[in-house]
C-alpha cells in the first residue's frame, strides 16, 4: 500500500536557450490521491511541468515540492513518481521483458503480473522488441509501464495518443479498475480532453507557461453553462451576459455562457422550452486558452493558418 | 501529508539505482562484446595463417587484433549510457546511482576485457611457441611478450576502463553542453586516454606518440598510478557531466 503524493510548483520558471521561457512563474498545486487533467495547447509547458516533476530536470528559478520534498536527486521521491512520455522510456533494440526487468528492479512496489497481464491485453509479445512495434502498441507499452509502476505519483503525458479508440478506452477501464485498487495520485496530459474527462478529479490548465485555472473539474464545469432551445428565448436569456460559444441550427441555438444561473433563471428557461446543460471541460478550455491567443484574435493570422 | 519511506529506504533507493544501472550496462555491453571477441578471434587465426604464408611474421598478431578492445569499449561507453540513461532516471533512480553504476560497470567491463583479452594473448604465446614463432610485441610497455600474462591483464585493464569512461564523457559531454563544448570535453577526455597509456606504455597512442617523448617504458609503479590518476579524472568528468543533467524532452532510450 502507498501513499499517495501531492505536488506543488511555485512561481516556477524554465528557461531553454536564449531566453525561451517553456514556463513562466507557473504555480499550482496537485492534490494527493486524485486524478488530475494538465491541459494546455502545444508549447504551453505541460511536459516541462511534468519533467520537473518527476526529477528529469531543474527549473530556473521557483520552488518544485513532491510529497513536500525537493524530487530532484532525491532517492525517495524519485522512487515514488513514474512519468511516462509518449511511448514510455524503453530499450528499443532489446526485448520488451528487458526494459520491464529494469522497471521491476527499480521500481519498488511494480507488479510484474499486472504488467504481463496488461500486455496480453494490449496484444503485445513481450519477447518483441520496442522498435518493432507499431505507434499504437508503442503508447500501449508505455500505458503499461505506468500502470504496473504503482507509483504514489504516477504521470502519462500524451501517453496514449498513438493508441486506437478500443485500446484507448481499455486503457481508461483499466486505469480507473486500479486506481481504485491502490489509490495512488494520477496525472493526465492530453489533447483528447472529450475521452478523458470523465476521469478528472482537478484540473490545471497551462496558457503561455502560466496556470491559468487550478481546480477541481466541478468547479471548472460550473464557470459556464450551455443552453439550447428557440433562438429568441435563448437570447432573452442571454442578454447582458457574456457569450463563450453560440452555434445556430434553424431556430434552435445553442449558447455558451459564463458563469452560472440562479434558480429563477433556470425556472424561466424551463418555461420557454430552453434546455439547460454542463459544458464541457473541452468546451471551457478552447474558451480559456483562446481568449489570449493573438493568432485566434486576429481573423487574419486565422484564416492563414 | 507525509513521506512513508524512511532513511534506510532512501539508501536501498540508491542500492537499487546503482546495482541495476552497473549490471545492466555490464551484461548489455557483453551482449554485443561476445560479437566482438568472435570476430577478433576469427580475424587474429586469418591474420596470422596470412603473415605465416608470406613469411611475414615478427611478433605477435592478437596484440594488435585483441588490443583493440578498448577501442570497442570507447564506443559502447559513448552508446550504452547514453542509452540507459532515461529509462534509468524514467525508473525512478538517481543520476548519483547511475554514474556509480556506470564507473562500477566500467571497472568490471575494463577487468573482464582485458582478462580475455590476455587469455587470448597466452594461447598465441602457447601456439606460438610451439611452432617457433616469435612472440614479441610492436609497442613494448608494462609486457613485451604475449605470455606476460599478468602484467597484459593489468595493462589492457586500466585502459580499457579508461578509454569507457572516456567514450561515457564524450557521449554524455555533447549531449549536454553541445557542439563546442563537447568536442572541448572530448579532446579533455581523450588527452586523459592518450596520457594513461603513454604512462602504461604500449597500446596505439604509446606507438603514435611515444617516440614524441622518447622516454621509454616508464616503472610499473609510476605507470600503474598515472593510468589510475587518468581514470579519476575521467571519473570525475563523468561525475561533473551527469550529476544534474537535464534530460531532453526528446531524448529516449537507445534505438526508440
Amino acid at each position: 500500500m502507498t501513499t499517495p503524493y501531492g505536488a506543488e510548483l511555485t512561481d516556477v520558471t524554465v528557461t531553454y536557450g536564449r531566453g525561451n521561457r517553456a514556463l513562466d512563474e507557473a504555480s499550482f498545486a496537485i492534490r494527493p490521491g486524485t486524478i488530475t487533467g494538465l491541459l494546455g495547447r502545444n508549447g504551453a509547458g505541460k511536459s516541462t511541468a511534468l519533467a520537473l516533476l518527476a526529477a528529469l530536470r531543474r527549473p530556473t528559478s521557483g520552488s518544485v515540492r513532491v510529497d513536500g520534498a525537493d524530487p530532484f536527486e532525491n532517492a525517495v521521491v524519485m522512487g515514488g513518481v513514474q512519468l511516462v512520455r509518449e511511448a514510455g522510456d524503453v530499450i528499443g533494440d532489446s526485448s520488451i521483458d528487458e526494459s520491464l526487468g529494469y522497471y521491476s528492479e527499480l521500481r519498488p512496489h511494480w507488479d510484474s503480473e499486472y504488467a504481463f497481464a496488461l500486455l496480453d491485453q494490449f496484444g503485445i509479445d513481450p519477447s518483441a522488441t520496442p522498435n518493432k512495434l507499431s505507434r499504437g502498441k508503442k503508447s500501449a507499452l508505455g500505458c503499461t509501464i505506468g500502470l504496473a509502476s504503482r507509483a504514489p505519483l504516477t504521470i502519462f503525458d500524451e501517453s496514449y495518443l498513438g493508441m486506437d479508440a478500443p485500446s484507448r478506452y481499455a486503457f481508461y477501464d483499466a486505469l480507473l479498475e486500479d486506481y481504485t485498487e491502490h489509490p495512488r495520485t494520477i496525472v493526465l496530459s492530453s489533447h483528447l480532453i472529450d475521452e478523458v474527462e470523465r476521469l478528472f478529479e482537478d484540473v490545471v490548465v497551462l496558457h503561455h507557461g502560466r496556470a491559468v485555472v487550478a481546480e477541481t473539474a466541478d468547479a471548472l464545469r460550473g464557470r459556464a453553462v450551455s443552453l439550447v432551445g428557440p433562438t429568441t428565448a435563448v437570447s432573452k436569456l442571454a442578454d447582458g451576459r457574456h457569450a463563450l460559444a453560440t452555434r445556430s441550427l434553424g431556430g434552435t441555438t445553442q449558447l455558451t455562457l459564463e458563469g452560472s444561473l440562479e434558480p429563477s433563471e433556470i425556472a424561466l428557461a424551463r418555461d420557454a422550452g430552453v434546455e439547460i446543460a454542463r459544458v464541457s471541460i473541452q468546451d471551457l478550455f478552447i474558451h480559456l486558452t483562446q481568449e489570449t491567443d493573438p493568432v485566434s484574435a486576429d481573423p487574419t493570422r486565422k484564416a492563414a493558418r | 501529508m507525509t513521506a512513508t519511506v524512511s532513511p534506510v529506504t532512501a539508501r536501498d533507493q540508491e542500492q537499487r539505482g546503482f546495482s541495476t544501472s552497473a549490471f545492466a550496462t555490464f551484461v548489455g555491453t557483453w551482449q554485443i562484446g561476445l560479437y566482438f571477441w568472435i570476430a577478433v578471434v576469427l580475424i587474429s587465426a586469418g591474420l596470422t595463417v596470412v603473415l605465416d604464408t608470406w613469411s611475414e611474421l615478427d611478433g605477435s598478431v592478437a596484440e594488435g587484433v585483441l588490443g583493440s578492445a578498448p577501442i570497442f569499449l570507447s564506443v559502447m561507453g559513448i552508446v550504452v549510457p547514453l542509452g540507459m540513461l532515461p529509462l534509468h532516471l524514467a525508473g525512478g533512480a538517481t543520476r548519483r546511482s547511475f554514474v556509480r553504476g556506470t564507473v562500477t560497470a566500467a571497472v568490471g567491463l575494463g577487468v573482464t576485457f582485458a582478462l580475455a583479452g590476455a587469455v587470448g594473448m597466452l594461447i598465441e604465446y602457447a601456439v606460438f611457441n610451439a611452432l617457433d614463432w616469435p612472440t614479441v610485441v610492436d609497442n613494448p610497455g608494462l609486457y613485451d611478450s604475449s605470455g606476460d600474462f599478468f602484467a597484459i591483464w593489468l595493462s589492457w585493464s586500466l585502459s580499457s576502463i579508461a578509454y569507457f569512461l572516456a567514450g561515457t564523457a564524450i557521449g554524455f559531454g555533447y549531449y549536454r553542453w553541445g557542439g563546442i563544448l563537447g568536442t572541448v570535453q572530448l579532446v579533455v577526455a581523450v588527452g586523459l586516454v592518450i596520457g594513461g597509456e603513454l604512462a602504461l606504455g604500449g597500446g596505439l597512442p604509446s606507438g603514435m606518440f611515444g617516440e614524441l617523448f622518447d622516454s621509454g617504458p616508464m616503472p610499473l609503479l609510476v605507470g600503474v598510478l598515472g593510468c589510475t590518476a587518468a581514470i579519476a579524472a575521467l571519473t570525475y568528468l563523468v561525475h561533473r557531466t551527469l550529476r544534474d543533467i537535464p534530460l531532453k524532452s526528446g531524448s529516449r532510450a537507445a534505438g526508440c
